[in-house]
C-alpha cells in the first residue's frame, strides 16, 4: 500500500494543548511522583501478583495432568481462583502493554455475546487428532477465545469438568488446560517485563515530552491513569453488572456476567474496586489535589468501601448467582451497588479531572 | 409552538413531552425561506438536542432529541434534514427547515440500531440509515421511505460489521460505507467485542440494487484502524480517516485515499503532527470545489486542511476539541465540545452555551 509523506505548504507555528499548558514547576513535580508511584507502588507490584499466579497455576495443571484426582482439581480450581482476582486487581490499568498484541483479549476474552469460547473449546474438544493441542502447543496464533480465563473456566468448571479428575484423566482436556494456563504465564511475564524494564513501557510513561511516541506531558499521563480507573468503573456498571441484572427480575440474564460458571462474578468485581482504590493511594493521586479539594479523595475510598461492604454481604449468602439476581433481596443489594459506583466514577472521570484541568472533551471520548 | 407530530410512534422511545416540540428564537418567522447555515446535534445541561445555526453562528431553532445525536442527512431539496441517533440509539427525527417544525419521527427495528449516519436518495424519497444487525453482528443500510412516515421498506448487506458513514458519491448510483470493523452489542452498550478479529473496509454498494461494487480492506498491520468517516474528493476518490484501535505507536497514519478498483493509499503527517492526532479522527468534509478536505482530531485538539490534488498540508486549525466540520463553498468551519463555532483560520465566530456533537453540516 502506497503511503504518501506529506508536505507543507503552509507551515503554522503550532502549539498544542495539554503539552504546551506550561505546567506549573510544582504541579509538574507532583504529576512526575504520581507517575512514579503508579509505575513502582501499584502497575509493578500488580502485574508481578498476576505473573505469580499464573506461574502457580501453571505448576498446578501440570500436577493436575499427572495425577489426575479430585484434590488435583481442586487444588487448580483455587489457582483458577487466585489467578482471576490477581488480574481483577489488574484489570483496572487499561492501557500500556496490555492493550499491545490483543493480550488484554487473550486473557480475559469477555463479554462474549456469541459464545465464541464455548463453541471454540468444544471444537477444540472434539478435533481430530493432528490438530489437538499439546499441553506445549502455543496459542499466540490461535483464536483469542481459547487463550485465556473464560476459555480455562468451562474446562474446569462446565459439567464435564470431573472428567479432569477421573483416574487416567482426560488427556486432551488436560493438555489443552495446560497450553492455556501457559499461554496466561507468557503474556502475564510479557506485561510484567515491559512494566519493570528500565528501557519499555515503563519508559514511556516516565519520560513523556514532545518527542516521546505516546506522550507528550505527564499532565496526559495522569490524564490516562485516571481514564483507565472511570473506564474500568463504567465496565464494572454499564457492563458486568446491569446486563445480567436486566430492567427486570424476569428479564435477567445471569449468563452475561463474567465468570459466572465459577462462581466469582462478585469476587471478581471486588477485586476491581480493590485495584481502583490501590490505583488512588498507591499512586498518590490525592497529592495532586489541593488541601481543600482532598475530601473527593476521601469520598471515593467513601463510595467503595460502600461497594466493597456489600459485596461482602452478598458474597456471604453463599447463593448461587442465578438466584441473586432474581431474588429481591439479593437483587437490592446488587442494583444499590450502581449508585456508590456512579460516585467512584465521577470523582476519577470528572472531579480529579476538573480540578487539575485535565478533562477530556465531549469528543474526545470514546466516540463515533 | 409545542407542535405535536402527526407520525407513527415507535415502540422502544418516543420523544416524551418537551421533545415533542420545537424551541426557537422569538423573532424567527416559522415560515422564513432560503435559510442557510448549519445543523448539529449538541448537548446541554437540560439535555441532548438539535440546532439549526445561522452563518454567524447564532442558534435559531433547537429541537430536544430523546437521547445523543450524531449525524444529520439532508434531503436533495435542503428543505429536510434527519438527525440520527448516536449509537446504540434507535432514533431518527425529520426537521422541516422551511418551517423549523418535526414533521416526523422513527426508529429502526428492535433488532437493528443505528449507527448514527445516513443519506437520501437523490430524489428524496428514500432514506438511507447505516445499521447494526447485532444478533447476527453484521452491518446493513436501512432503507426507509422518506413519503410514509419512514417506514422501513428494506435494507442492504454491508459485508462486514460496523458500517458508520455512508454517503452517496456524485453519480447517484454507488454508495459508500466506510466499515469499521468493530462489533458491539446493545446489551453491552459500546463496548467493543472483536478487536483481535476486527477487519474494516470501504464498501460500495449499487445504491439500485444493493449489490457490492468494490470492497478494500487496509493492509493486516492496520487491521486495527476503524474506518469511520468518509468524504467524495475529486476525481471519483473517496477520502477517508479512522480511529486506530491499538496500541498507540508511531506510524500509524490515520488519513488517506480510495479511488474504486485501485488500492488506498494513506496520508503520513509529519510525526509530530502524526503523534498529536491519537490515532482518532473525528470527522472529515470536502469542500464545494472539491480541492481541499479537512479533518479533525478532537483528541489532540487540531484540524488538517489538505489539499486533494498534491496531497499537501496546506493548513491547521487549533482548537480544543475541535470535531464537527461544514464546508461554506471553498472554505470550511469547525465546531467543537466547548459551544465554538471556528473558521478555519482559527477565528471563532460564536460561542454558546451548549457542547457541540462530533458533526456539523452546512445547508
Amino acid at each position: 500500500m502506497n503511503i504518501r509523506s506529506i508536505s507543507w505548504v503552509i507551515v503554522a507555528a503550532i502549539t498544542f494543548g495539554l503539552g504546551s499548558a506550561a505546567a506549573k514547576a510544582d504541579e509538574k513535580e507532583s504529576y512526575s511522583a504520581a507517575i512514579d508511584h503508579f509505575v513502582f507502588d501499584f502497575a509493578i507490584p500488580t502485574y508481578a501478583n498476576f505473573q505469580a499466579s499464573t506461574e502457580k497455576l501453571d505448576q498446578l495443571v501440570e500436577s493436575l495432568c499427572a495425577t489426575s484426582t479430585p484434590a488435583a482439581l481442586n487444588s487448580v480450581k483455587v489457582a483458577f481462583r487466585n489467578t482471576v482476582l490477581s488480574w481483577s486487581v489488574a484489570e483496572v490499568i487499561r492501557f500500556g502493554p496490555v492493550r499491545e498484541k490483543n493480550r488484554i483479549e487473550r486473557i480475559f476474552f469477555w463479554p462474549d455475546t456469541r459464545s465464541r469460547v464455548q463453541k471454540s473449546v468444544n471444537a477444540q474438544l472434539g478435533a481430530t487428532h493432528e490438530n489437538l493441542i499439546a499441553p506445549t502447543t502455543l496459542l499466540s496464533g490461535r483464536t483469542v477465545a481459547i487463550q485465556g480465563l473464560p476459555a480455562l473456566e468451562v474446562l474446569l468448571f462446565r459439567g464435564d469438568s470431573d472428567r479432569l479428575a477421573m483416574e487416567g484423566g482426560d488427556a486432551t482436556r488436560c493438555a489443552f488446560a495446560k497450553a492455556i494456563s501457559n499461554n496466561l504465564v507468557n503474556i502475564s511475564r510479557e506485561i510484567f517485563v515491559a512494566w519493570h524494564s528500565p528501557d519499555a513501557f515503563q519508559e514511556t510513561i516516565r519520560t513523556a515530552g514532545p518527542d516521546n511516541p505516546r506522550f507528550r506531558s505527564d499532565a496526559e499521563v495522569i490524564q490516562e491513569i485516571l481514564k483507565s480507573g472511570a473506564e474500568m468503573t463504567e465496565l464494572i456498571s454499564a457492563v458486568k453488572l446491569r446486563p445480567a441484572l436486566g430492567d427486570t427480575a424476569k428479564k435477567s440474564k445471569p449468563k452475561r456476567a463474567a465468570f459466572w460458571r465459577s462462581g466469582l462474578t462478585l469476587e471478581n468485581i471486588q477485586a476491581n474496586i480493590s485495584g481502583l482504590v490501590a490505583l488512588q493511594e498507591k499512586s498518590r493521586l490525592s497529592d495532586l489535589l489541593p488541601e481543600a479539594e482532598r475530601g473527593y479523595a476521601r469520598n471515593l475510598l467513601f463510595d467503595a468501601r460502600q461497594v466493597e461492604n456489600t459485596l461482602t454481604k452478598l458474597i456471604d449468602e453463599k447463593k448461587p448467582w442465578k438466584e441473586q439476581v432474581t431474588e429481591t433481596n439479593s437483587r437490592t443489594l446488587l442494583l444499590y451497588l450502581l449508585n456508590p459506583l456512579g460516585g467512584v466514577k465521577d470523582i476519577l472521570s470528572i472531579y480529579y479531572p476538573e480540578i487539575l484541568g485535565l478533562q477530556l472533551g465531549f469528543n474526545s471520548l470514546d466516540g463515533d | 409552538m409545542g407542535l405535536i407530530l402527526s407520525m407513527v410512534i415507535n415502540r422502544r422511545y418516543f420523544l416524551a413531552g418537551t421533545a415533542a416540540s420545537i424551541i426557537a428564537s422569538p423573532g424567527m418567522a416559522l415560515a422564513e425561506q432560503n435559510k442557510s447555515g448549519f445543523i448539529s446535534a449538541l448537548k446541554t445541561a437540560d439535555g441532548y438536542a438539535a440546532a439549526r445555526l445561522d452563518r454567524t453562528g447564532q442558534i435559531q431553532a433547537i429541537v430536544p432529541l430523546p437521547g445523543r445525536g450524531h449525524d444529520v442527512a439532508l434531503s436533495p431539496q435542503r428543505t429536510k434534514a434527519v438527525i440520527f441517533s448516536r449509537r446504540p440509539g434507535n432514533f431518527g427525527v425529520e426537521w422541516d427547515l422551511r418551517t423549523d417544525r418535526v414533521t416526523a419521527e422513527f426508529a429502526s427495528p428492535d433488532n437493528r440500531h443505528f449507527y448514527g449516519h445516513g443519506f437520501f436518495s437523490p430524489d428524496g424519497r428514500l432514506l438511507y440509515a447505516a445499521e447494526n444487525n447485532f444478533e447476527q453482528e453484521r452491518g446493513c443500510l436501512g432503507i426507509y421511505d422518506a413519503e410514509n412516515n419512514y417506514q422501513r421498506v428494506g435494507e442492504y448487506e454491508c459485508h462486514g460489521i460496523g458500517p458508520h458513514q455512508a454517503v452517496l458519491l456524485s453519480n447517484q448510483d454507488t454508495i459508500a460505507l466506510a466499515v469499521g470493523g468493530i462489533a458491539t452489542h446493545p446489551d453491552f452498550p459500546r463496548q467493543k467485542l472483536n478487536i483481535p478479529d476486527m477487519r474494516p473496509s470501504l464498501t460500495y454498494l449499487d445504491r439500485r440494487t444493493g449489490e457490492l461494487v468494490d470492497q478494500v480492506f487496509l493492509p493486516p498491520e492496520l487491521h486495527q484502524l476503524s474506518i469511520r468517516h468518509i468524504a467524495e474528493g475529486p476525481d471519483k476518490t473517496v477520502w477517508f480517516c479512522g480511529q486506530f484501535q491499538g496500541a498507540a505507536t508511531d506510524g500509524v497514519n490515520i488519513v488517506g485515499f480510495h479511488k474504486i478498483g485501485q488500492s488506498p493509499e494513506l496520508i503520513a503527517l509529519p510525526t509530530r503532527l502524526q503523534r498529536q492526532t491519537k490515532y482518532y479522527a473525528g470527522s472529515i468534509a470536502v469542500n464545494s470545489d472539491k480541492s481541499l478536505i479537512a479533518v479533525s482530531f478532537p483528541r489532540g485538539n487540531f484540524m488538517v486542511i489538505i489539499d486533494t490534488i498534491s496531497k499537501a498540508l496546506v493548513g491547521i486549525t487549533e482548537s480544543r476539541d475541535i470535531c464537527g466540520i461544514a464546508e461554506t463553498g471553498k472554505r470550511f468551519y469547525a465546531s467543537n465540545g466547548l459551544g465554538q463555532l471556528i473558521r478555519q483560520d482559527g477565528v471563532e465566530i460564536s460561542q454558546q452555551d451548549v457542547l457541540w456533537d462530533n458533526h456539523l453540516r452546512s445547508f
